[in-house]
Protein backbone atom coordinates (compact mmCIF):
# COMPACT_ATOMS: atom_id res chain seq x y z
CA UNK A 1 0.00 0.00 0.00
CA UNK A 2 1.49 3.11 -0.92
CA UNK A 3 1.92 6.49 1.23
CA UNK A 4 -0.74 7.79 -0.33
CA UNK A 5 -3.22 5.50 -0.16
CA UNK A 6 -2.32 4.61 3.21
CA UNK A 7 -3.18 8.38 4.51
CA UNK A 8 -5.95 8.71 2.36
CA UNK A 9 -9.01 9.04 4.34
CA UNK A 10 -11.10 6.35 4.65
CA UNK A 11 -15.20 5.86 4.50
CA UNK A 12 -15.16 5.60 8.31
CA UNK A 13 -14.53 9.08 8.23
CA UNK A 14 -17.45 10.65 8.93
CA UNK A 15 -18.53 7.64 10.93
CA UNK A 16 -16.01 8.44 13.29
CA UNK A 17 -16.56 12.19 13.47
CA UNK A 18 -20.44 11.60 14.39
CA UNK A 19 -19.03 9.14 16.91
CA UNK A 20 -16.96 11.76 18.62
CA UNK A 21 -20.15 13.51 18.63
CA UNK A 22 -21.61 10.56 20.84
CA UNK A 23 -23.43 8.86 18.00
CA UNK A 24 -24.00 5.42 19.18
CA UNK A 25 -25.56 4.24 15.73
CA UNK A 26 -22.24 5.81 14.22
CA UNK A 27 -20.44 3.65 16.42
CA UNK A 28 -22.88 0.23 15.90
CA UNK A 29 -22.25 0.88 12.04
CA UNK A 30 -18.46 0.92 12.53
CA UNK A 31 -18.55 -2.23 15.07
CA UNK A 32 -20.62 -4.18 12.17
CA UNK A 33 -17.92 -2.83 9.67
CA UNK A 34 -15.00 -4.26 11.43
CA UNK A 35 -15.81 -6.99 14.30
CA UNK A 36 -15.12 -9.75 11.95
CA UNK A 37 -11.53 -8.62 11.40
CA UNK A 38 -11.32 -8.04 15.06
CA UNK A 39 -12.73 -10.98 15.85
CA UNK A 40 -10.30 -12.94 13.40
CA UNK A 41 -6.88 -11.29 14.90
CA UNK A 42 -7.88 -11.67 18.40
CA UNK A 43 -8.89 -15.32 17.44
CA UNK A 44 -5.64 -15.92 15.68
CA UNK A 45 -4.05 -14.55 19.01
CA UNK A 46 -5.39 -16.60 21.45
CA UNK A 47 -6.62 -19.08 20.05
CA UNK A 48 -10.20 -19.52 21.50
CA UNK A 49 -13.46 -18.16 20.67
CA UNK A 50 -14.77 -16.89 24.10
CA UNK A 51 -11.50 -15.02 24.59
CA UNK A 52 -11.29 -13.69 21.29
CA UNK A 53 -15.11 -12.35 21.03
CA UNK A 54 -14.60 -10.83 25.19
CA UNK A 55 -10.92 -9.03 23.87
CA UNK A 56 -13.21 -7.84 20.41
CA UNK A 57 -15.71 -6.43 22.95
CA UNK A 58 -13.49 -5.12 25.80
CA UNK A 59 -11.20 -3.21 22.52
CA UNK A 60 -14.60 -1.87 20.94
CA UNK A 61 -15.46 -0.84 24.15
CA UNK A 62 -11.91 0.85 24.56
CA UNK A 63 -12.21 2.23 21.26
CA UNK A 64 -15.44 3.94 22.03
CA UNK A 65 -13.99 5.97 25.44
CA UNK A 66 -11.00 6.71 23.42
CA UNK A 67 -12.87 7.86 20.39
CA UNK A 68 -11.78 11.40 21.17
CA UNK A 69 -8.26 10.68 21.08
CA UNK A 70 -7.90 9.10 18.16
CA UNK A 71 -5.99 11.99 15.99
CA UNK A 72 -6.76 10.27 12.66
CA UNK A 73 -3.07 10.01 11.58
CA UNK A 74 -4.19 6.51 10.76
CA UNK A 75 -7.09 4.75 9.61
CA UNK A 76 -9.71 3.71 12.11
CA UNK A 77 -9.52 0.11 11.22
CA UNK A 78 -5.63 0.36 11.78
CA UNK A 79 -5.88 2.02 15.22
CA UNK A 80 -8.75 -0.47 15.75
CA UNK A 81 -6.28 -3.08 15.46
CA UNK A 82 -3.78 -1.88 17.76
CA UNK A 83 -5.94 -2.05 20.38
CA UNK A 84 -7.21 -5.34 19.24
CA UNK A 85 -3.60 -6.51 19.14
CA UNK A 86 -3.03 -5.01 22.73
CA UNK A 87 -6.03 -6.40 24.51
CA UNK A 88 -4.84 -10.04 23.24
CA UNK A 89 -1.35 -9.71 24.43
CA UNK A 90 -2.78 -9.00 27.80
CA UNK A 91 -4.96 -11.67 27.63
CA UNK A 92 -2.24 -14.24 26.49
CA UNK A 93 -0.35 -13.05 29.56
CA UNK A 94 -3.01 -13.12 31.92
CA UNK A 95 -3.79 -16.81 30.24
CA UNK A 96 -0.27 -17.37 31.03
CA UNK A 97 -0.06 -15.94 34.54
CA UNK A 98 -3.23 -18.46 35.20
CA UNK A 99 -1.88 -21.54 33.93
CA UNK A 100 1.00 -21.00 35.99
CA UNK A 101 -1.21 -20.83 39.43
CA UNK A 102 -3.73 -23.89 38.08
CA UNK A 103 -2.50 -27.21 37.81
CA UNK A 104 -5.13 -28.08 35.90
CA UNK A 105 -7.91 -26.44 34.07
CA UNK A 106 -11.17 -27.60 31.84
CA UNK A 107 -9.55 -25.04 29.38
CA UNK A 108 -6.73 -26.50 29.04
CA UNK A 109 -5.48 -28.00 25.54
CA UNK A 110 -5.63 -31.74 25.24
CA UNK A 111 -2.12 -33.25 24.41
CA UNK A 112 -2.33 -35.50 22.20
CA UNK A 113 -0.22 -37.69 19.96
CA UNK A 114 0.00 -35.00 16.68
CA UNK A 115 0.07 -32.06 19.35
CA UNK A 116 -2.69 -30.04 21.24
CA UNK A 117 -6.54 -29.12 20.67
CA UNK A 118 -8.81 -27.27 21.97
CA UNK A 119 -12.85 -27.74 23.04
CA UNK A 120 -13.51 -24.23 21.99
CA UNK A 121 -12.62 -24.18 18.24
CA UNK A 122 -15.41 -26.96 17.84
CA UNK A 123 -17.67 -25.90 19.84
CA UNK A 124 -18.80 -21.98 19.48
CA UNK A 125 -17.49 -20.54 16.57
CA UNK A 126 -18.82 -22.12 13.69
CA UNK A 127 -16.01 -23.91 11.75
CA UNK A 128 -16.50 -23.60 8.10
CA UNK A 129 -14.19 -25.75 7.36
CA UNK A 130 -16.24 -28.26 5.60
CA UNK A 131 -14.04 -31.08 4.71
CA UNK A 132 -12.19 -33.37 6.99
CA UNK A 133 -8.88 -32.74 5.42
CA UNK A 134 -9.22 -29.11 4.85
CA UNK A 135 -10.64 -29.05 8.74
CA UNK A 136 -7.54 -31.28 9.80
CA UNK A 137 -5.13 -28.99 7.57
CA UNK A 138 -6.34 -25.84 9.33
CA UNK A 139 -5.97 -27.37 12.72
CA UNK A 140 -2.31 -28.28 12.08
CA UNK A 141 -1.36 -24.70 10.90
CA UNK A 142 -3.54 -23.55 14.02
CA UNK A 143 -1.61 -25.42 16.43
CA UNK A 144 1.93 -24.36 14.40
CA UNK A 145 0.66 -20.21 14.83
CA UNK A 146 0.29 -21.19 19.16
CA UNK A 147 3.60 -22.34 19.45
CA UNK A 148 4.76 -19.53 18.02
CA UNK A 149 5.63 -16.31 20.26
CA UNK A 150 3.29 -13.56 20.67
CA UNK A 151 5.61 -11.10 18.90
CA UNK A 152 6.49 -13.41 16.11
CA UNK A 153 2.68 -14.75 15.88
CA UNK A 154 1.24 -10.98 15.87
CA UNK A 155 3.63 -10.44 12.98
CA UNK A 156 2.22 -13.40 11.17
CA UNK A 157 -1.41 -12.88 11.67
CA UNK A 158 -1.13 -8.86 10.57
CA UNK A 159 0.46 -9.62 7.14
CA UNK A 160 -0.34 -13.14 6.26
CA UNK A 161 -3.68 -13.21 7.30
CA UNK A 162 -5.32 -9.73 7.39
CA UNK A 163 -2.79 -8.01 4.58
CA UNK A 164 -1.51 -4.77 6.46
CA UNK A 165 1.95 -3.54 4.70
CA UNK A 166 5.49 -3.54 6.70
CA UNK A 167 4.83 0.25 7.60
CA UNK A 168 0.78 -0.51 9.14
CA UNK A 169 2.72 -3.16 10.88
CA UNK A 170 5.31 -1.10 11.98
CA UNK A 171 2.98 1.47 13.04
CA UNK A 172 0.80 -0.70 14.79
CA UNK A 173 3.24 -2.21 17.09
CA UNK A 174 5.79 0.58 17.33
CA UNK A 175 8.71 -1.40 15.84
CA UNK A 176 10.76 -0.39 13.12
CA UNK A 177 9.63 -2.05 9.49
CA UNK A 178 12.96 -4.11 9.64
CA UNK A 179 11.87 -5.32 12.40
CA UNK A 180 8.63 -6.28 10.80
CA UNK A 181 10.82 -7.86 8.03
CA UNK A 182 12.79 -9.66 9.85
CA UNK A 183 10.08 -10.84 12.81
CA UNK A 184 8.03 -12.19 9.72
CA UNK A 185 11.55 -14.02 8.36
CA UNK A 186 11.68 -16.20 11.58
CA UNK A 187 8.21 -16.57 12.28
CA UNK A 188 6.99 -18.31 8.13
CA UNK A 189 10.53 -19.87 8.76
CA UNK A 190 9.03 -21.38 11.70
CA UNK A 191 5.57 -21.90 10.21
CA UNK A 192 7.82 -23.58 7.38
CA UNK A 193 9.56 -25.92 9.66
CA UNK A 194 6.57 -27.06 11.79
CA UNK A 195 4.37 -27.52 8.48
CA UNK A 196 6.66 -29.53 7.30
CA UNK A 197 7.14 -31.42 10.48
CA UNK A 198 3.68 -31.71 10.71
CA UNK A 199 2.63 -33.06 6.73
CA UNK A 200 5.23 -35.61 7.38
CA UNK A 201 3.83 -37.10 10.19
CA UNK B 1 25.44 -14.71 -1.59
CA UNK B 2 25.14 -17.43 0.21
CA UNK B 3 22.19 -19.13 -0.07
CA UNK B 4 21.64 -18.31 3.77
CA UNK B 5 21.52 -14.78 3.32
CA UNK B 6 19.12 -15.33 -0.04
CA UNK B 7 16.43 -18.19 1.80
CA UNK B 8 16.77 -14.49 4.64
CA UNK B 9 15.36 -12.20 2.07
CA UNK B 10 12.84 -14.78 0.55
CA UNK B 11 10.32 -13.97 2.82
CA UNK B 12 10.75 -10.19 1.75
CA UNK B 13 11.12 -11.56 -1.57
CA UNK B 14 7.66 -12.74 -1.49
CA UNK B 15 6.44 -9.88 -0.49
CA UNK B 16 7.55 -8.13 -2.74
CA UNK B 17 9.37 -5.48 -0.12
CA UNK B 18 12.60 -5.43 -1.78
CA UNK B 19 14.83 -2.46 -3.78
CA UNK B 20 14.34 -3.70 -7.07
CA UNK B 21 18.58 -4.26 -7.01
CA UNK B 22 17.98 -6.78 -4.34
CA UNK B 23 15.29 -8.57 -5.90
CA UNK B 24 17.28 -8.95 -9.27
CA UNK B 25 20.20 -10.59 -7.08
CA UNK B 26 17.71 -13.04 -5.62
CA UNK B 27 16.30 -13.43 -9.28
CA UNK B 28 19.73 -14.44 -10.46
CA UNK B 29 20.29 -16.76 -7.61
CA UNK B 30 17.13 -18.29 -7.91
CA UNK B 31 17.68 -19.04 -11.52
CA UNK B 32 20.99 -21.36 -10.83
CA UNK B 33 20.20 -22.41 -7.00
CA UNK B 34 17.40 -25.74 -6.36
CA UNK B 35 17.67 -25.14 -2.91
CA UNK B 36 16.66 -22.22 -2.84
CA UNK B 37 13.70 -22.66 -5.18
CA UNK B 38 12.94 -25.69 -3.22
CA UNK B 39 12.81 -23.11 -0.32
CA UNK B 40 11.17 -20.13 -1.98
CA UNK B 41 8.56 -23.07 -2.81
CA UNK B 42 7.99 -24.19 0.96
CA UNK B 43 7.47 -20.73 1.98
CA UNK B 44 5.10 -19.64 -0.42
CA UNK B 45 3.36 -23.01 0.76
CA UNK B 46 3.30 -22.49 4.00
CA UNK B 47 1.95 -18.45 3.57
CA UNK B 48 -0.62 -20.00 1.17
CA UNK B 49 -1.61 -22.34 3.92
CA UNK B 50 -1.97 -19.40 6.60
CA UNK B 51 -3.74 -17.38 4.32
CA UNK B 52 -5.94 -19.82 3.53
CA UNK B 53 -6.97 -20.47 7.30
CA UNK B 54 -10.67 -19.80 7.54
CA UNK B 55 -12.22 -16.62 8.88
CA UNK B 56 -14.30 -17.05 11.77
CA UNK B 57 -17.70 -15.55 11.53
CA UNK B 58 -18.68 -13.42 14.77
CA UNK B 59 -21.32 -14.88 16.47
CA UNK B 60 -24.47 -12.96 15.88
CA UNK B 61 -24.90 -11.84 19.49
CA UNK B 62 -21.78 -10.03 19.87
CA UNK B 63 -22.54 -7.22 17.90
CA UNK B 64 -24.94 -6.54 20.31
CA UNK B 65 -22.88 -7.66 23.26
CA UNK B 66 -20.59 -4.86 22.37
CA UNK B 67 -23.08 -2.11 21.98
CA UNK B 68 -24.68 -3.03 25.44
CA UNK B 69 -21.52 -2.55 26.87
CA UNK B 70 -21.05 0.71 25.04
CA UNK B 71 -24.45 2.11 25.84
CA UNK B 72 -24.29 1.30 29.58
CA UNK B 73 -20.91 3.83 29.02
CA UNK B 74 -22.52 6.64 27.46
CA UNK B 75 -25.43 6.41 29.96
CA UNK B 76 -22.99 6.24 33.27
CA UNK B 77 -20.82 8.98 31.28
CA UNK B 78 -24.02 11.20 31.04
CA UNK B 79 -25.17 10.45 34.42
CA UNK B 80 -22.28 11.11 36.00
CA UNK B 81 -22.47 14.88 34.08
CA UNK B 82 -25.66 15.44 35.80
CA UNK B 83 -24.12 14.00 39.20
CA UNK B 84 -21.11 16.24 38.19
CA UNK B 85 -23.87 19.10 37.97
CA UNK B 86 -26.44 18.35 40.59
CA UNK B 87 -25.45 15.86 42.91
CA UNK B 88 -21.64 15.47 43.62
CA UNK B 89 -21.12 14.89 47.26
CA UNK B 90 -17.21 16.27 46.83
CA UNK B 91 -18.57 19.52 45.47
CA UNK B 92 -21.93 20.13 46.93
CA UNK B 93 -20.27 19.55 50.91
CA UNK B 94 -17.89 23.00 50.33
CA UNK B 95 -20.51 24.63 48.34
CA UNK B 96 -23.28 24.37 51.17
CA UNK B 97 -20.48 25.43 53.58
CA UNK B 98 -19.71 28.73 51.10
CA UNK B 99 -23.45 29.22 50.95
CA UNK B 100 -23.70 29.36 54.19
CA UNK B 101 -20.45 31.23 54.92
CA UNK B 102 -22.29 33.69 52.19
CA UNK B 103 -25.51 34.02 53.55
CA UNK B 104 -23.87 35.24 56.99
CA UNK B 105 -21.60 37.18 56.07
CA UNK B 106 -24.64 39.09 54.31
CA UNK B 107 -26.79 38.81 57.12
CA UNK B 108 -24.03 40.31 58.91
CA UNK B 109 -23.85 43.32 56.19
CA UNK B 110 -27.07 43.67 56.00
CA UNK B 111 -27.40 44.14 60.13
CA UNK B 112 -24.58 46.18 59.87
CA UNK B 113 -26.14 48.80 57.54
CA UNK B 114 -29.54 48.95 58.83
CA UNK B 115 -28.22 49.69 62.47
CA UNK B 116 -27.53 53.60 61.70
CA UNK B 117 -31.12 53.69 60.37
CA UNK B 118 -32.65 51.84 63.56
CA UNK B 119 -30.46 55.19 65.42
CA UNK B 120 -31.52 57.64 63.18
CA UNK B 121 -35.19 56.59 63.52
CA UNK B 122 -34.88 56.45 67.29
CA UNK B 123 -32.67 59.89 67.64
CA UNK B 124 -35.41 62.49 66.91
CA UNK B 125 -37.99 60.41 69.55
CA UNK B 126 -34.93 60.29 72.00
CA UNK B 127 -34.39 64.24 70.99
CA UNK B 128 -38.14 65.37 71.39
CA UNK B 129 -38.08 63.42 74.77
CA UNK B 130 -34.84 65.65 75.87
CA UNK B 131 -36.49 68.89 74.01
CA UNK B 132 -39.50 67.84 75.98
CA UNK B 133 -37.52 67.41 79.18
CA UNK B 134 -35.82 70.58 78.66
CA UNK B 135 -39.07 72.28 78.09
CA UNK B 136 -40.04 71.41 81.44
CA UNK B 137 -36.55 72.43 82.59
CA UNK B 138 -37.16 75.44 81.37
CA UNK B 139 -40.68 75.76 82.84
CA UNK B 140 -39.33 75.03 86.39
CA UNK B 141 -36.26 77.60 85.54
CA UNK B 142 -39.05 80.12 84.75
CA UNK B 143 -40.30 80.77 88.05
CA UNK B 144 -36.88 81.31 88.96
CA UNK B 145 -36.51 84.29 86.59
CA UNK B 146 -39.81 85.74 87.05
CA UNK B 147 -38.77 85.40 90.76
CA UNK B 148 -35.60 87.20 90.40
CA UNK B 149 -36.39 89.55 87.98
CA UNK B 150 -38.81 91.68 90.38
CA UNK B 151 -38.92 94.79 88.59
CA UNK B 152 -41.24 98.11 88.54
CA UNK B 153 -45.11 97.06 87.87
CA UNK B 154 -44.63 99.82 85.14
CA UNK B 155 -43.39 97.35 82.68
CA UNK B 156 -45.40 94.40 83.65
CA UNK B 157 -48.34 95.35 82.03
CA UNK B 158 -46.24 95.94 78.81
CA UNK B 159 -44.91 92.29 79.42
CA UNK B 160 -48.47 90.79 79.19
CA UNK B 161 -48.94 92.21 76.53
CA UNK B 162 -45.99 90.79 74.47
CA UNK B 163 -47.15 87.67 75.71
CA UNK B 164 -51.03 87.89 74.58
CA UNK B 165 -48.94 88.32 71.00
CA UNK B 166 -47.24 85.58 70.73
CA UNK B 167 -47.52 81.99 70.30
CA UNK B 168 -47.32 78.79 72.53
CA UNK B 169 -51.03 78.97 73.77
CA UNK B 170 -50.96 75.17 74.24
CA UNK B 171 -47.64 75.09 75.96
CA UNK B 172 -48.75 77.76 78.32
CA UNK B 173 -51.95 76.27 78.65
CA UNK B 174 -50.42 73.36 80.39
CA UNK B 175 -48.34 75.30 82.37
CA UNK B 176 -48.39 73.66 86.23
CA UNK B 177 -49.32 74.79 89.05
CA UNK B 178 -45.80 76.54 90.43
CA UNK B 179 -46.00 79.19 87.75
CA UNK B 180 -49.12 80.39 89.06
CA UNK B 181 -47.94 80.75 92.18
CA UNK B 182 -44.79 82.57 91.14
CA UNK B 183 -47.38 85.08 89.49
CA UNK B 184 -48.66 86.18 92.74
CA UNK B 185 -44.63 87.46 93.34
CA UNK B 186 -44.73 88.64 89.88
CA UNK B 187 -46.48 89.32 86.63
CA UNK B 188 -43.52 90.48 84.71
CA UNK B 189 -42.64 87.59 82.62
CA UNK B 190 -44.34 87.30 79.58
CA UNK B 191 -45.08 84.28 78.55
CA UNK B 192 -46.67 83.21 81.25
CA UNK B 193 -48.45 85.88 83.11
CA UNK B 194 -51.48 86.02 80.23
CA UNK B 195 -51.90 82.44 81.15
CA UNK B 196 -51.88 82.39 84.39
CA UNK B 197 -54.25 84.53 84.39
CA UNK B 198 -56.49 82.67 82.46
CA UNK B 199 -55.89 79.85 85.02
CA UNK B 200 -55.75 82.01 87.96
CA UNK B 201 -58.15 84.78 87.68
CA UNK B 202 -59.69 85.07 90.87
CA UNK B 203 -55.93 85.29 91.76
CA UNK B 204 -55.00 87.57 89.15
CA UNK B 205 -57.86 89.68 89.50
CA UNK B 206 -56.89 90.46 93.01
CA UNK B 207 -53.69 91.47 92.14
CA UNK B 208 -54.66 93.42 89.36
CA UNK B 209 -56.39 94.96 91.87
CA UNK B 210 -53.73 95.69 93.52
CA UNK B 211 -50.78 96.97 91.15
CA UNK B 212 -50.82 100.30 89.92
CA UNK B 213 -53.68 100.04 86.91
CA UNK B 214 -53.80 102.89 84.04
CA UNK B 215 -58.22 103.00 85.07
CA UNK B 216 -60.13 102.28 88.29
CA UNK B 217 -61.39 99.57 86.55
CA UNK B 218 -63.11 96.58 87.67
CA UNK B 219 -61.53 93.11 87.23
CA UNK B 220 -63.26 92.15 84.09
CA UNK B 221 -62.89 95.34 82.62
CA UNK B 222 -59.02 95.07 84.04
CA UNK B 223 -58.49 91.72 81.92
CA UNK B 224 -60.28 92.94 78.81
CA UNK B 225 -58.11 96.39 78.53
CA UNK B 226 -54.60 93.87 79.49
CA UNK B 227 -55.62 91.62 76.45
CA UNK B 228 -56.09 94.91 74.03
CA UNK B 229 -52.97 95.58 72.59
CA UNK B 230 -51.26 99.22 74.74
CA UNK B 231 -49.01 101.76 73.47
CA UNK B 232 -45.81 99.79 75.62
CA UNK B 233 -43.53 103.13 74.33
CA UNK B 234 -45.38 104.29 77.44
CA UNK B 235 -43.37 101.64 79.41
CA UNK B 236 -39.86 101.20 77.55
CA UNK B 237 -38.27 104.37 76.50
CA UNK B 238 -36.72 104.07 72.89
CA UNK B 239 -38.47 101.34 72.42
CA UNK B 240 -41.53 101.10 70.19
CA UNK B 241 -42.20 97.87 69.42
CA UNK B 242 -42.31 94.75 71.54
CA UNK B 243 -39.20 92.34 71.53
CA UNK B 244 -39.68 90.00 68.44
CA UNK B 245 -38.00 86.85 70.16
CA UNK B 246 -37.39 86.16 73.94
CA UNK B 247 -34.42 84.41 74.88
CA UNK B 248 -33.16 82.73 78.50
CA UNK B 249 -29.46 82.48 78.20
CA UNK B 250 -27.59 81.04 81.41
CA UNK B 251 -23.90 81.52 81.59
CA UNK B 252 -21.55 81.29 84.81
CA UNK B 253 -20.73 85.24 85.11
CA UNK B 254 -23.32 87.94 84.30
CA UNK B 255 -20.83 90.52 83.35
CA UNK B 256 -18.51 88.59 81.10
CA UNK B 257 -21.58 87.10 79.34
CA UNK B 258 -23.15 91.06 78.75
CA UNK B 259 -20.07 91.89 77.35
CA UNK B 260 -19.86 89.06 74.64
CA UNK B 261 -23.94 89.33 74.14
CA UNK B 262 -22.80 93.05 73.63
CA UNK B 263 -19.93 92.22 71.21
CA UNK B 264 -22.01 89.22 69.45
CA UNK B 265 -24.31 91.64 68.62
CA UNK B 266 -22.44 94.66 67.73
CA UNK B 267 -20.58 92.58 65.24
CA UNK B 268 -23.38 91.02 63.58
CA UNK B 269 -24.66 94.47 63.31
CA UNK B 270 -26.60 95.08 66.29
CA UNK B 271 -27.07 97.06 69.44
CA UNK B 272 -28.07 96.65 72.91
CA UNK B 273 -30.78 98.53 73.54
CA UNK B 274 -31.62 98.40 76.99
CA UNK B 275 -30.28 96.41 80.06
CA UNK B 276 -32.45 95.71 83.05
CA UNK B 277 -29.74 94.39 85.93
CA UNK B 278 -30.75 92.79 89.50
CA UNK B 279 -29.55 90.53 91.73
CA UNK B 280 -28.54 87.72 89.51
CA UNK B 281 -30.06 88.06 86.57
CA UNK B 282 -29.81 90.32 83.41
CA UNK B 283 -32.32 91.42 81.16
CA UNK B 284 -30.98 92.60 78.03
CA UNK B 285 -32.84 93.49 74.73
CA UNK B 286 -31.04 94.06 71.67
CA UNK B 287 -31.93 95.35 68.07
CA UNK B 288 -30.70 93.11 65.15
CA UNK B 289 -30.81 92.70 61.71
CA UNK B 290 -33.59 90.24 61.04
CA UNK B 291 -31.19 88.78 58.37
CA UNK B 292 -28.45 88.17 61.12
CA UNK B 293 -30.82 86.70 63.67
CA UNK B 294 -29.61 82.80 62.73
CA UNK B 295 -25.85 83.31 62.49
CA UNK B 296 -26.75 85.45 66.49
CA UNK B 297 -28.60 82.26 68.00
CA UNK B 298 -25.44 79.64 66.98
CA UNK B 299 -23.12 82.72 68.10
CA UNK B 300 -25.36 82.49 71.41
CA UNK B 301 -24.94 78.96 71.77
CA UNK B 302 -21.18 78.32 71.21
CA UNK B 303 -21.33 81.20 74.23
CA UNK B 304 -23.20 79.28 76.87
CA UNK B 305 -26.81 77.46 77.25
CA UNK B 306 -29.65 79.41 75.47
CA UNK B 307 -33.05 78.51 75.57
CA UNK B 308 -35.66 79.86 73.16
CA UNK B 309 -38.71 81.10 74.62
CA UNK B 310 -40.95 82.27 71.40
CA UNK B 311 -40.13 80.71 68.13
CA UNK B 312 -37.63 82.15 65.54
CA UNK B 313 -40.84 84.98 63.79
CA UNK B 314 -40.94 85.12 60.15
CA UNK B 315 -40.88 88.55 60.20
CA UNK B 316 -40.83 90.97 57.34
CA UNK B 317 -38.77 93.66 59.66
CA UNK B 318 -35.57 94.94 58.63
CA UNK B 319 -35.10 94.99 62.23
CA UNK B 320 -36.01 92.42 65.41
CA UNK B 321 -35.99 93.52 68.89
CA UNK B 322 -34.14 90.41 70.96
CA UNK B 323 -35.10 90.08 75.12
CA UNK B 324 -32.25 88.35 75.94
CA UNK B 325 -32.58 87.18 80.45
CA UNK B 326 -29.02 85.94 81.45
CA UNK B 327 -29.15 84.22 84.80
CA UNK B 328 -26.20 82.49 86.65
CA UNK B 329 -25.48 78.65 85.05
Amino acid sequence: MSEKEKYKPDDDNELVSRCKRGDLEAFETLVIKHQKKMLNIAFRMVNNCEDACEIVQDAFFSAYKGIQSFKRRSSFSTWLCTIVINTSRNRLQQNRTKLSHEQFSLDDPIITDSGSMRFELASDCPSVAEQLEKKEMQDRVQVCIEALETEFKEVLILRDMQGFSYEEISDMLSIAQGTVKSRLFRAREYMKKCLLKVFRE
Amino acid sequence: MGCDKIQEQLSAYLDDALSPAEKETIDNHLRSCLKCRKALADLEITVSSIKGLDEIIPPPWLTQKIMTSVKAEAERKKRSLLQKLFYPLHIKLPLEAVVIFLVAITALYVFKNMEPELKTRITPSEETVSEYAEKGKARQLRPKVKKQSQSPGGMSSNKDETAAGSPSHQERGQLPAPLSEQFIYDKKPPVKEKYSEELKAPEKNMLMKSAPSPAGLSAPEELKQERAPQAPGKIISGLSEKEDISLSFKAIDIDSAKRELEEALSDLGGKLVKEEPASDTLIIIGELGSDKLLPFMKKLKTLGYVKEMTPTPMSDKDRVLIKITVSRH
